[in-house]
């Protein structure tokens, strides 16, 4: 386990929200019929450490070397672990109003082939919009029950789901995926998935999307791993809610805290190759983005590792736009806390925070070390 | 060229486009007696419908799109958001026409049954020793209008006004991690046929009123 201390930046401070708050789903609770599934990245056999998942670029892929800085950029950003609110920018102005911002949509397709679901049902539960938006669930055997409560609002605390059981994740007393104290660590004992352990007066844990983000008072902002990304629409900052179900697996097979099987992920690029652990390549049709995985059990059948992830995007069909702006050389850094919205600033901003969190000293992600 | 020349010519032209229209309608009325469907008199009535919900994208214009009439006219749609963006259409005879709906009728596309396809799948995932998902794939719908349809099999009665529809998410996806389950192989086959629709060299934008 890497220990790690923390510096006193006072800037970096400046900038600091006082909470993060955490939420999500996991790839393969639905495949398993296990609804508890912890979904672990490439590599991971039940022993703590340093965990290395790379990621690289087919170089028989269109547009490989137009690749290259946004894949750099995302995996600095995965690392970085900066939660941040405001993080859409639309219209984005570096780049055409008609085109895909490759960034944005490999920042959402990473996190998947690390094993993180859409915190809502998405288009895989082949509903259609805007129910699509509900917090991930499963049907409960007897097709979806979807009542957005007295707000009328949908994947906010009080929608009505009937039997249809929760697959996202969330603090426990706390049903907010935006904002909330910062946990010096997370496992069984603070982060649940049983509505038992929502605040009293909710029905259902909150979704990722832009409405919950706006009921619960923050403007542009929704998880990057909340499905749906528009043209000319730039996301390339995580928020709380797309960090959480990582630092959950990270506590390892036992989901607890500071034992011997928790682990620090670390994403790495490996350069122009197919020979790495995600392997990025472009098709010729279907969605923008995608990640293929295969997964295998690992240690219990509530957890799984997965073995194999292919990252696709289609190239011919959207017309996209491939930042060239580096979000500077950062090392991982540690689990920081929220990072007030961004849109002010645009991206230079979310570069400079990204930077500051990886210079800074860093913390241990898990509590006890 | 003379009056008479020019009558002549008339006379040769429409004789000539009268054994064309013949044999052409010989051919078809094979065909027809040949095939399980019919389709309606009304040339403009929609036979084939295909669309691609891109998967991954918030959108009101969901994806490229294609619409085959009884006439033989193919128009396709593609978004503002992708590339060579705009409508285009391009023309099969009677017998490319006959042609297309008979490759999807034989692939079971009317018969196919999306419950069952399902409980297929989900058979073959609990079957299977490796996990396997996919994220934010293209959802497909297709739907196939027929005036009529015999279904395959000794006995089989025939139809009258058989409208067709279906829509999977992360076809190909499916198709390629359960090739045990035929309807998802089946299904797959009609999806690349229609797709090559929306690909064809010899579609041509659609000129504005």
């Amino acid at each position: 386990m890497k220990l790690r201390t923390t510096l006193s930046i006072p800037f970096l401070l400046a900038l600091m929200a006082p909470a993060t708050a955490l939420a999500g789903g996991y790839m393969f609770a639905i495949e398993t019929g296990f609804t508890d599934v912890v979904t672990h990245p490439s590599g991971y056999v039940g022993s703590g450490g340093t965990l290395t998942v790379t990621v690289c670029i087919d170089p028989t892929s269109a547009n490989a070397s137009d690749m290259v800085i946004p894949t750099q950029n995302v995996i600095r950003t995965w690392n970085a672990q900066v939660s941040t609110t405001g993080n859409v920018v639309s219209p984005a102005p570096d780049f055409p109003s008609t085109r895909y911002d490759y960034e944005s949509m490999l920042l959402h397709d990473i996190g998947h082939c690390q094993g993180v679901s859409h915190p809502a049902l998405g288009s895989e539960s082949e509903l259609g919009s805007p129910d699509v938006d509900y917090t991930r669930s499963t049907d409960g055997g007897d097709g979806y029950d979807l009542d957005p409560g007295s707000d009328m609002l949908i994947a906010t605390p009080d929608d009505v789901r009937g039997n249809d059981v929760n697959l996202n994740w969330f603090r426990i007393g706390i049903n907010n995926p935006f904002l909330t104290s910062l946990p010096a660590f997370l496992d069984a004992s603070n982060f649940s998935q049983s509505l038992a352990h929502l605040p009293g007066v909710d029905n259902y844990a909150a979704g990722g999307s832009d409405v919950v983000a706006g009921h619960f008072g923050f403007s542009d902002t929704e998880a990057v791993m909340h499905q749906g990304q528009s043209v000319g629409e730039a996301q390339r900052t995580l928020t709380a809610d797309d960090l959480g179900m990582i630092r959950y697996a990270e506590s390892g097979l036992d989901e607890s805290d500071g034992s011997g099987d928790d682990y620090d992920l670390v994403l790495s690029y490996a350069g122009l190759t197919a020979s790495c652990d995600i392997v990025i390549d472009s098709t010729s049709s279907g969605s923008i983005g995608s990640c293929s995985l295969l997964g295998a059990f690992v240690g219990n059948d509530h957890h799984v590792r997965i073995t194999s992830a292919d990252l696709t995007y289609n190239s011919v069909g959207p017309s996209w736009y491939f930042n060239q702006l580096s979000n500077e050389v950062i090392e991982p850094g540690p689990f920081v806390a929220s990072v007030p919205s961004l849109r002010p600033f645009g991206f230079a901003a979310a570069g400079l925070v990204l930077a500051v969190a990886g210079s800074l000293a860093l913390q241990n992600r898990h509590g006890s070390n | 060229m003379s009056r008479d020349d020019r009558t002549k010519r008339r006379c040769l032209d429409a004789a000539t486009i009268t054994a064309v229209v013949m044999i052409a309608s010989f051919a078809a009325g094979t065909a027809a007696a040949e095939d399980r469907f019919g389709l309606g008199s009304d040339p403009n009535a929609v036979v084939i419908e295909y669309l691609e919900r891109i998967g991954g994208i918030e959108s009101e214009d969901p994806g490229p799109s294609v619409q085959v009439f009884a006439n033989g006219r193919i128009l396709v749609h593609i978004p503002d958001f992708m590339n060579g963006a705009g409508n285009y259409e391009t023309q099969l005879n009677s017998s490319q026409l006959h042609a297309l709906v008979r490759r999807l009728v034989n692939g079971n596309l009317v018969e196919f049954d999306g419950r069952l396809a399902r409980d297929n799948r989900r058979r073959a995932i609990e079957q299977s020793p490796v996990l396997s998902a996919t994220t934010d794939g293209s959802t497909i719908e297709i739907a196939l209008h027929l005036d009529r349809y015999t279904a395959r099999g000794p006995g089989a009665l025939e139809r009258r006004g058989v409208s067709k529809r279906i829509s999977w998410y992360g076809l190909r996806h499916d198709a390629a991690h359960y090739p045990e389950v035929p309807q998802l192989h089946d299904l797959a086959l009609s999806q690349q046929l229609l797709e090559a629709l929306i690909k064809r060299s010899d579609l041509r934008p659609v000129a504005a009123d």
